[in-house]
């Protein structure tokens, strides 16, 4: 058997019991049992120490008596036992040896009998019973002048730390014992000891080792045969009993304190005694007057208050937490109804407190009002249900409609409408509703101040009423509805009201009407949100400029129109592509640099980039955009400047037309400030100086060298007397080269003057004419030639000006039509007068066909003119037609001629050639075919062909004189045609 | 073999006699073969009466004859086996000229006709 084995086996002994371990010839104390422990507790709190021979009496004699003993057991293997005196008591020390498998002695189990124990054993069982079960000190005095102790049980020892031989030989020693405090209680019975029966007091007394306990006596006073009075009496260490009232006592106190101090509602149920105690919190937190009075169960349903539609399932749940075991904690939330009638949401907890057997029986709860929690969480869960019904797609109209639709499945509500204010701020519009459709409501539209809900919008506070007095007939069902006209406000400004029917009390419509004081903020944030939204929308989608969200993820991510406008893309493309896919290829570079500018933030200002329309038209945009990087978002405005930039490049290429122009034309601007005396000359007024724009400056003194002599007067004049103020002027003047050529400019010039009326500036173009000069005078030596021509001419030649319709004849218009004036200022209003009737519409025809057919430059016409003495003259005109660049004719050079005489010539020659024509047929036919039949028949008489045929030569010969005389007719009539020619001819 | 017609037109019943008598004495054509018209009117109703199918027809034909000249004649005849020469008084080359332009002419000749026309003539109906 080992150690380990053999402690248990003495563990759980009734009498005190030691093992010694027998080792090499010397035994040790290895382990001892509670009972052994507790023998010697008072002595010593370090068991570990403990050593038996240190606190016996006299350590010698039983160590040498224990020694003895345990010699004895090695030589005689036998339980040897011997008696020691032990705190003035006498015990048997029992020792036994225990020996191993081969048979040696291993250890000793000793064994403390109490000398005592023996007395007690050997007295009645019962007595001995009840000695061993009453856990207090018996004892019994005989009060005489001297308290005599005849008895006392030894259990006092364990009592009062004194063993029970200090109080047997000093009976008043327990008096001692008794704190000052208590003392009265003894005293009290000392006092009353002849007339008291029985007393039962509670005091606290020292024990030996200095520390306090509270006892319980409990005492009857007889008095036996002599007369002498007896207490018997009997007393319990009470310590804990009367610790733990104390504890309790605190704990009650504290537990009121709690209460009060709480703002949760306490209550305890005492399952055995069916009470419920309800805390002060009741009356705190819901209005009920009971505080901590105390219901009996049957009426706990009634008390319980709590909401009807929860009563049931909050009770059958805690019924249920309550059979179940294992269950030491109950939660629970339902609503609870207040005594105002109101409804508070409350959070219920217990604990279930069980006896051994685990049965509940006693509840201690609270319920915490979580309304205003609830509210919040029901006003964060509306608001949200809220936010959630206007989402980028909604309109203002059709997310109202859901947020009344949303506060009629949170609150008992019958009918809801949402009015708001019109834009002027005059009116107030019923925006939605949700009363039957077929419904006709009487007023769709208010005035401030009127009616009902004009006095909530004037006073911005909410009204409660009552349908009862409404007189609207379409809404029968309105009879007794109670309603409520919230302001939906925003900076103390009304933009609307919300108005609520519901069946419900006031009190309870006035609850949740509060619970929507924050809704209605957040929904006159709302309103004006999405106004503001839909009004930038409007703005967004009606703009032509380009208006975007884009990611600085490189996508679009919301677009106007105006991208599908410009670019010819539909919404879905731009935003499934990445833009710069959009981008000209040659400024996707500078794309990405502007990107990387507003990945840090930085703006970008009116950049130009080209965008590839669908079509593949280049698109010139301009944007400007500013960045959050925190959100990865930009916000950019286009604008589509190709016109412009078509303008601008228009405009360069103009201005390098121009320039070509002025180089072309020879036109050269300038400019002198009058307080200056260098002009600033454009590089073609050098050009057409044909000075060195390094090396000449424009000086008056230098200027006055570069004109001709005959002309430097002009520089000389005062500006004053050549120039009109703020007028141009133009002047050709002849200018000198460093060459020494002689040029002709022609300049306009203008003379600025300030708000004051002093000339500042000289401002003019110059334009070298030396070519047209030329030319002019080429025309005009021309001209002079052309006016002689005119003299010198048989035919009328005339100059038409077709812009001004003036006509200038020659000298022949007199002397051969005979009309006096040479120049007229129309051509219709005279010359086509004059024409002859029949022909006057067939020359005017001709002559404006030619005119306006741009290729033809030669117009040719021969018509009768009636002269001035009113002959008719056959003429043949013509002329010649000048054009411009634009192919107009502008002037008409032409020449008639009379052809009356030559016109009646020909006439009589083709009248004699159809007389020689008809002589010379009359020659051919007429003639000759009697003359070739006088031939033929000559050849037949000369041949005597005649004589094979039936012909005769008398009949050929008359034949002959037959065409003989036929050939003589016909020279008669060519003599008589003949005749008539020289008739005609003459 | 087809047979040969030669028809000479003429208003001048003379020159038809004489031209008749010019071609008897070429001894090519029996006279039968030679017929003689004083106008178109009259030679169309003779085609237009005619039975002898497969004759080949050689017209001598005026062009100056009243009412129904010989340029007339050539315009309305639509028989195929035919030619026409022109013996007309005429001297003027338009009349030539004109004659040629028709294609069924093959010849021209101003009158007096000789005996060397009449063989020339003859030549186109051997």
């Amino acid at each position: 058997m080992t150690l380990n084995e053999l402690t248990s086996l003495i563990e759980n002994s009734s009498s005190a019991k030691a093992i010694l371990t027998y080792y090499k010839g010397n035994f040790v104390y290895s382990s001892t049992n509670l009972k052994y422990d507790e023998f010697f507790k008072d002595f010593s709190t370090e068991k570990s120490l403990f050593h038996l021979q240190d606190f016996v009496e006299n350590k010698t004699e039983f160590k040498k008596k224990l020694d003895v003993s345990l010699e004895n057991i090695k030589t005689k293997n036998e339980t040897d036992s011997f008696e020691f005196i032990y705190k003035h008591h006498e015990f048997t020390c029992k020792n036994s040896p225990v020996f191993n498998a081969k048979g040696q002695l291993e250890f000793v189990v000793q064994t403390l009998i109490s000398a005592d124990n023996h007395e007690m054993l050997s007295r009645t069982v019962p007595y001995k019973n009840l000695l061993a079960n009453i856990p207090g000190v018996i004892y019994r005095y005989s009060v005489t002048d001297n308290w005599q102790l005849e008895f006392l049980s030894h259990n006092v020892a364990s009592l009062t730390g004194y063993s029970h031989t200090d109080f047997l030989k000093n009976p008043k020693k327990f008096l001692r014992c008794v704190h000052p405090d208590d003392f009265y209680k003894l005293a009290s019975i000392s006092r009353n000891i002849q007339t008291l029966e029985h007393f039962h007091i509670q005091y606290r007394i020292y024990k030996a080792n200095r520390s306090i306990i509270w006892v319980e006596e409990i005492g009857s006073i007889t008095a036996n045969a002599e007369g002498k009075k007896i207490i018997d009496g009997v007393i319990f260490d009470v310590t804990e009993k009367i610790q733990h009232k104390l504890q309790l006592e605190k704990l009650n106190s504290r537990y009121t304190l709690a209460q009060r101090a709480t703002n949760d509602a306490i209550w305890d149920y005492d399952i055995a005694s069916q009470k419920i105690t309800w805390g002060e919190g009741f009356n705190k937190l819901f209005g009920y007057l009971y505080s901590t009075k105390t219901y009996s169960s049957e009426n706990l349903r009634e008390q319980t208050h709590i909401h009807p539609d929860d009563e049931e399932a909050v009770l059958n749940d805690l019924q249920n937490a309550l059979a179940d075991k294992k269950i030491s904690q109950w939660d629970q939330e339902y609503r609870y109804i207040k005594a105002d009638g109101s409804i508070a949401y409350v959070k219920g907890r217990c604990y279930i407190a069980r006896d051994k057997d685990l049965r509940a029986v006693r509840v201690v709860g609270s319920l915490q009002d979580i309304t205003s929690e609830k509210n919040r969480a029901t006003q964060k869960e509306l608001i949200l249900e809220i936010n959630k019904n206007f989402d980028v797609s909604t309109d203002l109209k059709t997310g109202l409609e859901k947020v009344l639709h949303t506060i009629k499945s949170f609150f008992d509500i019958e009918y809801a409408e949402i009015w708001l204010t019109s834009i002027d701020n005059n009116h107030l519009n019923l925006i939605t509703h949700t009363h039957a459709k077929n419904i006709k409501l009487k007023k769709t539209s208010i005035k401030r101040k009127e009616g009902l809900l004009g006095k909530v919008w004037q006073k911005n506070t909410k009204e409660y009423f009552s349908t009862t007095n409404f007189t609207n007939t379409q809404l029968l069902d309105f009879k007794k509805l109670n309603g409520v006209a919230i302001p939906i406000s925003i900076s103390n400004k009304v933009i609307g009201e919300l108005l609520l029917f519901t069946k419900i009390e006031q009190i309870k419509l006035k609850q949740f009407s509060q619970l929507l004081k924050g809704i209605n903020e957040e929904v006159a944030i709302i309103i004006e949100r999405k106004k503001k939204e839909e009004e930038l929308n409007t703005f967004f989608n009606i703009s032509n400029d380009l208006l975007c969200i884009a990611g600085l993820d490189g996508y679009f991510k919301k677009i106007n129109p105006a991208f599908t406008k410009n670019l010819g893309y539909s919404e879905e493309e731009i935003l499934s592509i990445p833009f710069e896919e959009l981008v000209h290829p040659e400024d996707v570079k500078l794309l990405h640099n502007e990107m990387a500018s507003l990945a840090k933030g930085i703006p970008i200002f009116q950049n130009e980039f080209r965008y590839i329309h669908k079509n593949g038209n280049i698109i010139w945009l301009s944007w400007t955009a500013s960045s959050e990087p925190e959100e990865g978002l930009i916000y950019a405005i286009g604008k589509n400047i190709t016109a412009t930039k078509k303008a601008e490049f228009n405009l360069r290429d103009l201005n390098k037309k121009l320039k070509e122009a002025q180089n072309i034309a020879k036109l050269g601007y300038w400019k002198r400030q009058l307080s200056n005396e260098v002009s600033f000359w454009s590089d073609e007024v050098y050009k057409i100086y044909e000075q060195d724009p390094d090396k000449f400056t424009p000086s008056f003194e230098h200027l006055i060298k570069t004109f001709h002599p005959e002309e430097q007067y002009l520089l000389k004049e005062k500006f004053s007397e050549i120039l009109i103020e703020n007028e141009y002027k133009d002047f050709e003047h002849r200018i000198i080269t460093p060459k020494g050529k002689t040029k002709w400019v022609w300049q306009r010039i203008k003379l600025e003057t300030d708000k004051n009326g002093n000339p500042t500036t000289l401002r003019g173009i110059i334009q070298d004419i030396t070519v047209a000069k030329e030319k002019d005078i080429q025309i005009k030596s021309s001209h002079e030639r052309f006016e002689l021509a005119m003299k010198a001419t048989n035919e009328l030649i005339w100059d038409w000006d077709t812009e001004t319709d003036v006509v200038t004849r020659s000298k022949g218009y007199s002397t051969i039509f005979g009309y006096k004036k040479t120049r007229t200022t129309s051509v219709q209003g005279f010359w086509f007068k004059k024409i002859h009737h029949l022909d006057r519409q067939r020359v005017k025809h001709d002559l404006f066909v030619t005119l306006a057919n741009k290729n033809n430059n030669k117009w040719e016409s021969e018509y009768r003119f009636i002269k001035a003495n009113g002959e008719i003259a056959h003429v043949q005109d013509s002329g010649y037609i000048i054009r411009n660049a634009n192919g107009k004719a502008v002037r008409v050079v032409g020449a008639v001629k009379d052809i009356t005489a030559s016109k009646r010539m020909v006439r009589e020659i083709t009248k004699q050639n159809e007389i020689l024509k008809e002589i010379a047929w009359i020659q051919s036919h007429k003639v000759r075919a009697p003359l070739a039949k006088i031939l033929s028949l000559t050849e037949i008489l000369t041949h005597n062909d005649y004589k094979d045929s039936n012909l005769t030569e008398k009949e050929l010969y008359s034949f002959i004189a037959e065409s003989a005389y036929e050939l003589d007719q016909v020279i008669k009539e060519i003599v008589l045609k003949t005749e008539t020619i020289q008739k005609h001819s003459l | 073999m087809s047979k040969s017609k030669v028809l000479i037109i003429d208003d001048d019943p003379v020159v038809l006699t004489l031209h008749k008598l010019l071609l008897k004495k070429q001894n090519r054509i029996d006279e039968k073969d030679i017929m003689c018209f004083t106008s178109g009117k009259e030679t169309l109703q003779y085609f237009n009466n005619k039975t002898e199918e497969d004759t080949f027809y050689l017209l001598l034909l005026d062009i100056n004859m009243p009412f129904f000249d010989g340029w007339n004649l050539i315009e309305m005849l639509k028989y195929d086996n035919l030619k026409i020469i022109i013996v007309t008084s005429s001297i003027e080359q338009k009349d030539k000229l004109k004659a040629y332009s028709y294609k069924r002419v093959i010849d021209f000749y101003s009158k007096p006709l000789t005996h060397g026309c009449c063989k020339v003539i003859l030549d186109h109906i051997a």
